[in-house]
């Protein structure tokens, strides 16, 4: 037969039973955080650019874009010893999924640009222009450069002024928003999720674990 | 049995505290190396928890201000980088900064001359 409980013991049980539940939310969330997976996989496009060999046997996708410091610190602090250690090996691709949720002219402007060139072009000095100075797309000059590009190639030219280039930019906005990413840099490797940026060490040991 | 009961409150809660600080990660400043031509090197930081970033000069902050961002300026961080620069190189003359201003607009200009011409085929 059970006795009867003091009401001291009472809220002990209860504060106990709160205790239990909170508990078990927090390590609900925590386990989330670790088996943070993707279960759909990513979709590709001949627009994508892509540092690095398609028979590779790991493939990054990494979501940035040029106006994030955390993505233009990625690319000056990490992918050089990625490059060096990994893509340069043909161990591993970098997929770069450029991502641009404003409707600001200047920065459709600028991905079209980049996506087009990369396709049809040469991407290398581009790329390293945005890097460099991510605001150079809200000027004269770097206007001037996209016109000097549509008059120069007609495929760059119906790329940019074509759907081609929007739809991709709608598709990757589309795909960020279903993943449930929050911000740029986000990586995917293999199917695990990365927010944020990261030391090289630590990308590396992440990348480790993949290969 | 009862006194068992007493103290799982305790036991909980610690376990609770536990996981609650003792997996949260510590936020941090993230600094990228900034350099004008002619004077020492400084850093730009962005704390990692989403707050306005800033350009530490010799152990000063300047801060940017979001609120204050433009269409050219994004992140509200003209004003600072002008304070943070003009400190930076306070032992330049106004000649060496005006220098380190240009140069680092010719370095855009170079890269940009430089896309222009490799970027596509004529």
């Amino acid at each position: 037969m059970i006795k009867r409980l003091k009401p001291i013991e009472w809220v002990a049980t209860v504060v106990s039973l709160i205790l239990i539940v909170l508990i078990g939310i927090k390590a609900w969330q925590l386990t989330g955080k670790e088996n943070n997976k993707l279960k759909e996989p990513i979709s590709n496009s001949p627009l994508d650019i892509v540092f690095g060999n398609d028979s590779a046997q790991l493939t990054i996708y990494a979501y940035i874009s040029y106006h994030c410091g955390y993505c233009r610190l990625f690319f000056t602090d990490v992918y050089p010893e990625l490059e060096k250690e990994f893509i340069a090996s043909g161990k591993v691709r970098l997929v770069l999924k450029l991502v641009e949720h404003s409707n600001n002219p200047d920065r459709l402007n600028e991905v079209k640009t980049a996506v087009c060139i990369n396709r049809y072009g040469y991407y290398g000095k581009l790329h390293e222009l945005l890097v460099t100075n991510s605001n150079v797309i809200y000027t004269d000059e770097f206007r001037d450069m996209v016109n000097h590009f549509i008059e120069s190639d007609p495929l760059v030219a119906e790329c940019i002024l074509g759907n081609e280039s929007m739809d991709y930019i709608l598709q990757i906005r589309h795909e960020f928003d279903k993943f449930g990413f929050k911000g740029t840099p986000t990586f995917v490797v293999g199917n695990e999720v990365i927010q944020g940026f990261m030391p090289y060490d630590q990308f590396k040991s992440i990348l480790l674990k993949h290969i | 049995m009862r006194r068992k009961l007493l103290i799982a409150p305790f036991v909980l809660g610690a376990m609770l505290a536990l996981l609650t600080w003792g997996c949260q990660k510590e936020d941090k400043d993230v600094c990228q190396k900034f350099e004008p031509p002619q004077c020492e090197i400084a850093n730009v930081c962005c704390p990692t928890d989403g707050g306005n970033c800033y350009y530490d000069v010799n152990g000063t902050k300047y801060y940017c201000d979001k609120s204050k961002a433009t269409s050219s300026d994004p992140d509200g961080c003209d004003e600072a980088e002008n304070k943070a620069v003009a400190d930076l190189c306070a032992a330049a003359s106004p000649g060496q900064l005006m220098s380190a201003k240009v140069e680092l607009s010719s370095l855009t200009r170079k890269l940009m001359q430089e896309a222009r011409s490799f970027s596509v085929c004529h």
